[in-house]
């Protein structure tokens, strides 16, 4: 922009509030998808990139929904608030066909997934099959041999059907069933789906610490231990429960990742922009109004990333909703419980009183580690007393983030811990949160040396640390809105766990799964697509740009006495000032016309 | 084996190569995100001087090693951190060569079992549940076995029966007869007690070892053994910088670390996160042992990336004919 254009368009300093809005009271798009959750965002990249006008709306400050992470306990401490355990990235097909990876995200899967103190025993899984095998035979070869067969049973269910099929629409359930039943694989899952978690670890003879713990990880998020008919969830929940990987720098970067390919694409982005109304012009949507009035108007569709009741109860008005509608999500259920978490600023990292075996000494801890049970009555009764609304007790999942991910803390040796248990949902929150959190802290410390206080705080306790956090900085005790629509605004409504995409019960879609005897091509190929999907997953080369003149060598940097060469920031950024990318964020420089 | 290796280094001496030895590589030198050269350390032979790569640079190191030889600046965390990750259990060994005066005679043996004619190699002590123990103690209680009863599958080597040319004592007059034995033990990175754990009881484990030998071959008593020069994991990796854990496989051979995933999903055809950069150790696919299959594989995938290379290689190459570009398909 030119000096004289700039003077134009700068407002003068008496125009005062008069000015320009910021988006015209009304204005009119391709499609409005409501939500910048990572569901919202994704449909936006996918809809920018075919070339249609997008607005993406989203009510609180920032992008992300459940991919928050967010300074809630002290500046520089991060924490991710809601989704930190990533399941699916082997398979997830977004990341690949925006090429994410190569922008800068990355994920990474630990060694140690999930510990488990129960009772006596502390079990231990890792990421790689045989090194689980290894430590369960610690309880016994016996039980090595149990969990191989199982593991493996498992795992082949994930990869043949349940990993490819997440990303696949559903087909009605006559078709999948028929299909499942043309094959091997399909056959034994179905027999699975017909069973609940319980019946199906029953059937293996494993030790009680290790059933309980797998107990646990199938039912964590929102499954009841008796529940039939959602048995196919627990080969998905175990064998993915042992693949989590977490996005380096926190969950945001996949909502921020997400947001610079929607805006690169020509999408637009509006934050503080809640939706109050859909607008619709007879039978069809024709857009939305935002809660100052504003409306977008949509050509051709509009895209709620919110849940049913919300979009079909609250925003499309009565007279404008088709008949049986509403009933219809009235009839849609709310997740069983919610989650509580609790947030922890550490100074130093939490270590581990040794209370555990010692063959164990010296290994990687686990990203997870769940507390707090006796065995699988124990988890059994937990869960049945959650699911009647009360808090039995205090057990549940540990994650200490910023030891697996030093981005989380930008403070030398201070970490950032959470602490997560299924919780009801309508609970006395306000009045037993105090209690709460002492009880949380005890647990923690039994386990671990004391979380050594945050320096902030010197001198209290960790509980009184984060009421003096929650003073000072918002919200610590944070109970997740799982499943329920929020009414303070301040969370997410948030949907189940990797079920979201089929709300209704029934398996899940597979009806393509028979393509290998039909067409072995497009099965090939949607494997290799998951082998190199894998490949990227976690690792993207950082690849420098080349200058346009290459750099004559003797100007290359030099090692001085035993210090390797790196490449200084500016020669880092030289690509970057010739037009590319920056290596590390994908950002482009911007030129000096725009 | 060593006469292996002389033959292949004579093979690349007559086709132009340049061999120098006692230089270790401290540095690969990047460049705009390609290896341009490798630095070799100043306590070397070579004195600290820059080789220049124009077209590549090709590690036959551990994959563990690798985070050491190139600046961090050039791969995101994740890439070094699963390197740091990558197993090593399962084949880490304790060698002992024991220099004797007489070949073990076995109680209880056929006839026809007489030490003129003993096979190359043999197991002691070697049934499931010993073997199964033996690996429990190792990998999921991460210590070597501390009982002479616990020995199970050791096996072990009679050499001169077979190659004479490898009984230089008697050739020099004395008489004697070298019998490698190799048992299991934790990677020293694993060692419940730290990596040092082994060296500390190397004595005991040799005596142990002789107990087990004498439980089967009566006349090993302790005046037939001459030397018991040993390795341990430790001291195999000392010898050979490449020998991480002193594992003859490399890495651990499991399925999350084999196939398309060996030793890194995206190293697997032998490329690196840097350009002109491949690996080619027995820590890449297909593994361990002296197979010469890696190098021979990485072929494919150098006549891949430098199409030139079709051009200049004799007629002699011809590619493996289950081979599939990557053009093809093979992973894109
Ligand atoms: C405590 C907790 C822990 C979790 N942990 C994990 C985990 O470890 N791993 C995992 O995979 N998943 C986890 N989840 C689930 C995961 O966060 C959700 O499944 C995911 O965020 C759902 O994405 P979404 O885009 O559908 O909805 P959301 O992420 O909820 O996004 C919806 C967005 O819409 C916005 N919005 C709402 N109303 C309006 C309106 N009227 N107008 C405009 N915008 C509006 C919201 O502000 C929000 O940003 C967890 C959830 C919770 C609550
Ligand atoms: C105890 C033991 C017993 C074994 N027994 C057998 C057997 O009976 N049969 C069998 O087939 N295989 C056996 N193996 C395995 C076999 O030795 C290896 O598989 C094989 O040597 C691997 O070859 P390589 O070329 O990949 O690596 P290596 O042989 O390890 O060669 C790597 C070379 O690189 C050099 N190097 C490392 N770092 C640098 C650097 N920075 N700069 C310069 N040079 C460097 C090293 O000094 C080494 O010479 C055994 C291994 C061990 C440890």
């Amino acid at each position: 922009m030119s000096e004289a254009a700039f003077r134009r368009h700068r407002p003068s300093p008496s125009a005062g509030l008069e000015l320009p809005p910021e988006f015209p009271e009304e204005s009119e798009t391709d499609v409005v998808v409501i939500g910048a959750g990572p569901n919202g965002l994704i449909a936006a990249a996918y809809l920018t990139a075919a070339g249609l006008d997008v607005t993406l709306l989203e009510r609180r400050y920032e992008i992300g929904g459940g991919l928050a992470t967010e300074e809630i306990l002290f500046p520089h401490h991060y924490a991710n608030t809601h989704a930190s355990y990533h399941y699916m990235v082997d398979y997830m097909p977004p990341i690949d066909d925006f090429d994410l990876t190569g922008h800068g995200l990355r994920y990474h899967k630990p060694f140690g997934q999930t510990g488990a103190v129960m009772g006596s025993d502390y079990v231990y899984l890792c990421r790689a099959f045989e090194d689980t095998r290894d430590s369960l035979a610690r309880f016994g070869l016996d039980q090595a041999d149990v969990y191989g067969a199982m593991g493996s049973r498992f795992r082949t269910i994930v990869e043949r059907i349940l990993g490819p099929a997440t990303y696949l629409p559903p087909d009605a359930p006559v078709d999948l069933t028929e299909a499942l039943q043309r094959d091997d694989v399909g056959r034994d899952m179905l027999d699975l789906s017909e069973q609940s978690a319980l019946e199906i670890l029953d059937r293996y003879e494993l030790r009680d610490s290790v059933k309980a713990t797998f107990l646990y990880m199938a039912c964590q998020w929102g499954l009841s231990p008796a529940e039939s008919g959602m048995g196919f969830m627990v080969p998905l929940l175990i064998d993915r429960g042992m693949q989590k990987a977490f996005v380096h720098g926190g969950s945001h970067r996949l909502a921020s990742a997400f947001a610079r390919v929607i805006l690169r694409q020509g999408g637009i982005i509006l934050d503080n922009a809640e939706v109050v109304q859909i607008l619709t012009d007879g039978e069809r949507a024709s857009g939305v109004m935002l809660e100052d009035g504003r409306k977008i108007h949509a050509r051709k569709a509009v895209l709620s990333s919110l849940d049913p009741q919300t979009t079909f109860l609250h925003l499309l008005p009565a007279e404008a909703a088709p008949e049986g509608l509403r009933e219809s999500a009235r009839g849609w259920n709310w997740d069983k419980w919610s989650l509580l978490s609790v947030f922890f600023a550490t100074k130093g990292k939490p270590t581990w009183r040794d209370n555990r075996d010692n063959s164990m000494i010296g290994m990687p801890d686990p990203f997870a580690t769940i507390l707090g049970f006796e065995g699988s009555d124990d988890v059994v009764r937990f869960l049945d007393g959650v699911e009647r609304g009360e808090l039995p007790k205090i057990a549940g999942h540990f994650t200490c983030e910023s030891a697996f991910d030093p981005a989380l803390s930008q403070k030398e040796g201070e970490h950032v811990s959470f602490f997560q248990m299924p919780a009801p949902y309508d609970f006395p929150w306000e009045e037993r949160r105090d209690d709460l959190v002492r009880q949380v802290t005890d647990l923690l410390d039994t386990h671990f040396g004391g979380i050594p206080r945050l320096g902030h705080a010197g001198g209290r306790g960790v509980a009184e640390v984060h009421r003096a956090a929650d003073a000072e900085h918002g919200p610590w005790l944070d109970q997740a809105r799982r499943l329920q629509p929020d009414p303070d605004g301040q969370q997410p409504p948030q949907r189940r766990l990797l079920v979201e995409s089929h709300a209704g019960r029934g398996p899940v879609p597979v009806r393509r799964l028979d393509v290998p005897r039909r067409d072995g091509h497009r099965w090939a190929r949607l494997h290799r697509r998951t082998d190199r999907l894998r490949r990227q997953r976690d690792e993207v080369p950082v690849r420098l740009p080349r200058p346009r003149t290459p750099v004559p060598r003797h100007v290359l940097p030099r090692r001085q006495g035993r210090r390797p060469a790196r490449l200084t920031a500016s020669e880092m950024h030289r690509g970057a000032a010739d037009g590319g990318c920056h290596p590390v964020t994908g950002g482009c420089r911007k030129t000096r016309e725009s | 084996m060593h006469s292996l290796a002389h033959s292949l280094a004579r093979c690349a001496l007559a086709n132009g190569a340049r061999i120098v030895v006692n230089s270790p590589v401290s540095e690969v030198i990047i460049v705009d995100g390609e290896a341009k050269g490798v630095r070799v350390s100043g306590d070397s032979l070579l004195d600290d001087k820059t080789i220049w790569a124009d077209r590549g640079v090709i590690l036959n190191t551990h994959v563990k090693q690798i985070p050491d030889l190139i600046s961090r600046d050039h791969v995101n965390t994740t890439f070094v951190q699963r390197i740091e990750d990558l197993s090593l259990k399962g084949g880490s060994l304790f060698v002992t060569n024991l220099i004797v005066k007489e070949l073990p005679v076995y109680k209880d043996a056929p006839e026809e079992f007489s030490p003129d004619d003993y096979p190359v190699g043999m197991s002691l002590h070697c049934d499931t549940d010993n073997v199964m123990e033996l690996m429990r103690t190792i990998h999921s209680f991460r210590m070597h076995p501390e009982h002479p009863d616990e020995y199970a599958g050791i096996w072990y080597i009679v050499h001169d029966q077979h190659d004479p040319t490898r009984g230089r004592a008697k050739k020099a007059g004395a008489e004697g007869h070298v019998i490698t034995v190799n048992l299991q033990v934790p990677a020293p990175e694993y060692h419940r007690d730290g990596p040092d754990a082994v060296n500390k009881v190397k004595d005991e484990i040799v005596d142990n070892i002789k107990t087990v030998l004498r439980q089967y071959a009566p006349n090993m008593t302790d005046d037939k053994y001459i030397a018991t020069p040993t390795n341990t994991p430790y001291d195999s990796e000392f010898r050979n910088m490449a020998f991480v854990g002193g594992n003859w496989e490399g890495a651990r051979s499991s399925q999350d670390e084999w196939w398309s995933n060996k030793p890194l999903p995206e190293m697997a055809r032998y490329r690196t996160p840097i350009a002109g950069l491949y690996h080619c150790h027995q820590t890449a696919y297909p593994g361990g042992l002296c197979l010469i299959a890696v190098p021979y594989n990485l072929m494919h995938i150098l006549i891949e990336d430098y199409p030139e290379m079709k051009k200049s290689t004799p007629d002699w190459w011809y590619p493996s004919p289950w081979h599939i570009t990557d053009e093809e398909g093979g992973t894109k």
